[in-house]
């Protein structure tokens, strides 16, 4: 399930009544099973990139296409993890994960066994019958990462997901990005402005930087592969390896930005 | 916090003894026994201020009455609305016992709330989701909106007849605004991720608006109904004015027409009664429907 962003361009109003390009010429080919991490200062367009590979809003020029299949609207094929958790609310952490495949008609018995599954793949076994207001801000994403992968996306698309989640839950939810990441083998895309999370979970690291933005830079990364074999542990993030990739990573986004 | 109650309630709306948060659990079965009074049962100083005053204001009725201050045609005493009350109930009051009066008069407020949240429910939608239906309906509910019950009675009555259409027709038309004002902000209310996430998991526009979109409008919508409630309530007496021969606001109206004031300040007291039952009960309601919303 290889995705393809051609040429993509995105323009807002502005107030003045003239347009606003966010983001200009646009080129990235996505391979099965890569994790992608969009890194970016706030404001440089990756989640408005993030939005229309999901379809929320419509590319000004350009094309997305997931295999041979042209994006014009949210689909299926590709689930989402956004910032603020955007549960439901009024249903419980097993009703929100289910949430999916009622609309897909569904039985409730098939349903709920299916919705266990994923909570247990995210580390909330037994939590189901929890009300949304019970759980803390690293279970609510947990249970908006189960939600996404009981629908079976082929693709997911991860907005930010632990930007609103204190330090030390956010190290914990990174290990949990990966190992689902390993254990599903989805191809994940996964935006953020923090360097360490971009080398710490990507296999891929593109930075989007400047006025329009634009892909500053596209690279390999096999950091968080080697954590991974090491136990998903986060101390590779203090090595001095880990550190001059940092620092050569923040000087292109600060370059990017200046021009 | 701020999108569970996106319309303000005004204060007068409320009951006054009741707090808005409700009466706390086990107050009224432990005041008696706990005496002192442990933290988890103590009764909020409001509410013994509120309850206090009542007692001063009844006090003050009956001073007022049983000293002769004021003539029993003007201001019954406490005791003999309270014997008249007894009799209504037992004996009636113009061929009807106060439950049969109170009954119509319930018949008539719920006939007209039915109606009011059948075409109030999806107007409210409409004005919340989309352009035209704001621009086609929403200058109509403005329109209808400040316009007293009573100014447009006589206009449903040339249309509907004196019947019990025209009642529930003034009744209903009263309780439409607040409902569709308070769907509409509700429907407008919902988050954007909420709809997105359900979208991207293959939801069609109207499994958005039955799944997503209504659940998160439902707080809201009760809001409105208990606004509307009031309104309905309060425009009962007006209804009932006109070719009743049962109803609460028929019997207070028929008892003016023979100067039983005692009879007036009891079908006063039972209106007021009434309307506080209401408005706990959809209160309850709230709770039972929409207790998530308390959380968020």
């Amino acid at each position: 399930m290889a995705l393809t962003i051609f040429e993509l361009g995105v323009r807002f109003p502005a107030p003045d009544g003239s347009e606003t390009a966010v983001l200009h010429d646009i080129n990235l080919t996505i391979e099965p099973g890569e994790l992608v991490v969009l890194l970016g200062a706030s404001g440089c367009g990756k989640s408005t990139l993030l939005n229309a590979i999901a379809g929320f809003n419509q590319p000004s020029t350009g094309e997305i296409w997931v295999d041979r299949r042209r994006v014009e609207g949210p689909g299926i094929d590709r689930g989402v993890v956004l910032q603020t958790d955007a549960l439901y609310p009024w249903l419980n952490a097993r009703e929100n994960v289910g949430f999916g495949l009622r609309l897909r008609g569904v039985s409730k018995a098939e349903r709920e066994a299916r919705a266990d599954e994923a909570l247990a793949l995210v580390g909330l076994e037994g939590k189901g019958d929890h009300a949304v207001w019970q759980l803390s801000g690293g279970m609510r994403q947990r249970v908006s990462l189960a939600r996404a992968l009981v629908a079976d996306p082929e693709i997911l698309l991860m907005d930010e997901p632990l930007g609103a989640l204190d330090a030390l839950t956010r190290e914990n939810m990174q290990d949990l990005v990966l190992d689902v990441w390993q254990r599903t083998g989805k191809t994940i895309v996964f935006v953020t402005h923090g360097l360490d999370e971009a080398l710490y979970l990507g296999s891929r690291v593109v930075v989007i930087a400047g006025r329009p933005g634009r892909i500053a830079l596209d690279e390999r990364s096999d950091l968080g592969r080697r954590a991974l074999a090491e136990g998903a542990s986060g101390r590779i993030k203090s090595t001095p390896e880990f550190a001059a990739a940092r620092e050569r990573l923040r000087g292109v986004i600060f370059a990017g930005a200046e021009q | 916090m701020s999108h569970s109650t996106p319309i303000a309630v005004p204060d007068i709306a409320l009951p006054l003894v009741v707090p808005s948060e409700g009466i706390p659990r086990g107050a009224e079965v432990d005041a008696g026994t706990s005496g002192s009074g442990g933290r988890a049962f103590a009764v909020p100083a409001r509410l013994w201020i509120s309850a206090a005053t009542i007692a001063g204001l009844v006090a003050l009725w009956w001073v007022a009455s049983a000293s002769g201050a004021v003539p029993a045609l003007f201001l019954p005493s406490p005791q003999s609305v309270l014997t008249r009350l007894w009799s209504i109930a037992t004996e009636g009051f113009v061929d009807a016992t106060l439950a049969q009066h109170l009954l119509a008069s319930l018949f008539r407020v719920f006939a007209a709330l039915a109606a009011a949240l059948i075409i109030g429910v999806p107007v409210g939608l409409a004005i919340g989701l989309s352009t035209v239906g704001r621009g086609v309906l929403d200058p109509i509910i403005e329109f209808l909106r400040p316009i007293p019950p009573l100014a447009y009675l006589p206009l449903v009555i040339i249309w509907a007849g004196i019947g019990e259409t025209a009642k529930v027709l003034v009744i209903g038309l009263a309780m439409l605004p607040p409902i569709v004002i308070a769907t509409a902000a509700g429907a407008r209310g919902v988050e954007r991720n909420r709809v997105n996430v359900a979208r991207a998991l293959g939801a069609t526009r109207a499994q958005v608006l039955r799944f997503v979109v209504l659940p998160s409008a439902l707080p809201s919508i009760l809001t409105g109904t208990r606004i509307a409630l009031g309104a309905g309530w309060s425009t009962l007496v007006a209804a009932e004015l006109v070719a009743a021969t049962r109803g609460v606001g028929f019997m207070i109206q028929s008892a003016a027409n023979f100067l039983a004031t005692d009879v007036v300040v009891a079908g006063i007291l039972v209106i007021a009664a009434v309307a506080f039952v209401l408005e706990l009960g959809v209160r309850l309601l709230e709770k039972a429907l929409v207790g998530w919303s308390l959380h968020s």
